[in-house]
């Protein structure tokens, strides 16, 4: 993996997306996870994609890659969701991204509530704790926040979703 | 906690995910190259600032044209409105060839040619005996497919497509018709050119495959002016949702009406002072009354709230089949229907502003 990344600082362009393929999936989801249409996520990726290219010699630690990437992603999210404050996303977007067979249906609603309960820092602040697994002190840095205001928000956020989700397992 | 995780594995990975992650990295690609496509096209839209009429005359053989295309094209099945209006006023050039390719048994009928001084459209269909044509495309956009024009001298030039295109898949018939949007040939009027679409996109859940074929045509380009393109310089501003906007200029033809549109939330500068194309609000509202329909693109949403024409009393719909057209940095390039009375045009955003398309 670090060649590729030596490979794509040197300008090499197939290097780069064999690398960004690994991760794009993540991004995505991420991507998701904040704006919560599949086609403001899918711009948010080409977006992630076209800024970590052209910046991939600001890249100092290549092991760091994916967290340098999750980073760039947050960014495009936050700046997305300020230019489509106006923005009222249909139910059937919704219903779109999480498949169309019925028995799907009640799952979808769960990911939606989740999606909709809480806020965009809380959002991104689950997702990179229990889909990225990423420690409190890794989250804080990635998200410029201090390690006790992550945790409280965290813990804000599971207190939320517990209030929602009452039969599920929320907890560790 | 598990149960958290596997809630957003179930954010379904769309199939052209990979597909956009290119597209980003081509295009910093071309930008640290000096994107020399680009410039091609800026210049164009340069060129297009001096007020005239560009293009020359009607087919004169409207008639005989009407009656050699596939009635698809006129259909709802196409969602390309302007592309609708000029086969119905008889313009465009009759290809009426079929090729057939025998290795993939399948039949192509190359139908008609359009050429104005901004777009070419080519209306092809393709249909098969033994294979499922279902997911075969020939997407230019974003998938395998590639289209060139090769002149008598055998010169052999890419041309870039234009907006989406359109398509339609008649599961019955087990027959693709497709509008290619592509760049203008208009040049090579009066030579003997051949068209070759290279390669068709076979798109899957999981992603694309590429059927490797070429399907060409030959033929003559004579006639196939569909008449005017018509630049009006307005740099008309105004504002909406405490954004300001010009309306830098109107080109009117018979495919479409195209309005080149600056805006004070076009560009975002990042913490490194590099400038990036954002969607303005405007362009959300653009998109606000977009309808996917499967299977025939995009149409207009009955009773949503969007951005029109007034021609008189009727109403001009957007051309959603356009979608992400290559603009300079900072430039929104808004593509409606035709409009046939240019005299007398609003633009209509929302419920409450209308700014009149006139000096």
């Amino acid at each position: 993996m670090i060649r590729l990344v030596h490979k794509a600082q040197k300008g090499n362009d197939k290097a780069f997306l064999k690398l960004f393929q690994q991760y794009e999936e993540d991004i995505y989801r991420m991507a998701f996870v904040y704006v919560k249409n599949e086609s403001d996520a899918l711009d948010v990726v080409q977006e992630v994609a076209y800024r970590s290219f052209k910046k991939i010699n600001t890249l100092k630690n290549p092991e760091f890659v994916k967290t340098w990437l999750i980073r760039i992603a947050i960014t495009c999210s936050l700046d997305l969701i300020r230019k489509n404050k106006k923005v009222i996303h249909l139910k059937q977007e919704y219903r779109d991204n999480f498949g169309s067979e019925e028995e799907d249906i009640p799952l979808s609603i769960t990911l939606q509530d989740l999606l909709n309960q809480l806020n965009e820092h809380e959002r991104s602040i689950v997702m990179l704790k229990y889909y990225e697994g990423y420690s409190f002190s890794e989250i804080a840095e990635l998200i410029d926040m201090p390690l006790g205001s992550v945790k409280s928000v965290l813990y804000r956020a599971l207190a939320k979703l517990r209030k929602e989700f009452k039969e599920a397992e929320f907890y560790e | 906690m598990s149960n958290i995780k596997s809630e957003i594995e179930k954010i379904n990975i769309p199939r052209d995910l990979h597909e956009r992650s290119k597209l980003g990295v081509t295009r910093a690609k071309q930008e640290k190259k000096g994107n020399k496509i680009n410039i091609v096209k800026r210049s164009l839209t340069a060129a297009a600032c001096i007020i005239g009429i560009v293009g020359l005359s009607f087919s004169p053989v409207g008639a005989a044209v009407k009656e050699a295309y596939d009635k698809i094209f006129e259909s709802e099945k196409i969602d390309d409105p302007g592309l609708k209006g000029v086969l119905k006023d008889g313009h465009g050039q009759a290809l009426a060839q079929t090729y057939f390719d025998e290795k993939n048994n399948i039949t192509v009928h190359f139908e008609n040619v359009i050429t104005d001084a901004s777009e070419t459209k080519l209306l092809v269909t393709f249909e098969s005996e033994t294979t499922n044509l279902k997911n075969y495309a020939i997407d230019l956009f974003e998938g395998h497919s590639k289209m060139y024009v090769v002149t008598a001298a055998g010169e052999r030039k890419e041309l870039d497509n234009i907006g989406w295109g359109s398509r339609h898949y008649d599961k019955k018939e087990n027959k693709v018709s497709t509008a290619l949007s592509i760049d203008s040939i208009k040049k090579y009027e009066n030579q003997k050119i051949s068209l070759e679409i290279e390669n068709i996109t076979i798109w899957s859940d999981t992603g694309k495959d590429k059927l490797e074929t070429v399907w060409p045509v030959s033929f003559t380009l004579d006639k196939s002016y569909i008449s005017n393109v018509e630049t009006v310089v307005l740099n008309k501003a105004f504002t909406y949702d405490n954004e300001t906007y010009k309306i830098e200029q109107v080109e009117y033809s018979e495919l479409e009406t195209r309005m080149v549109i600056t805006g004070s939330d076009m560009i975002y500068i990042d913490e490194f002072g590099e400038k990036f194309q954002t969607k303005s609000k405007l362009e959300l509202q653009f998109l606000n009354a977009r309808q996917i329909n499967p299977g025939s693109g995009y149409t207009v949403a009955e009773g949503k709230s969007g951005v029109f024409l007034r021609e008189s009393r009727k109403k001009i719909d957007p051309n959603f089949s356009k979608g992400e057209v290559d603009s300079e940095l900072g430039k929104f390039l808004m593509i409606f229907a035709p409009v046939k009375d240019r005299s007398n045009v609003v633009l209509e955003i929302g419920e409450e502003l209308k700014i009149p398309l006139s000096k």
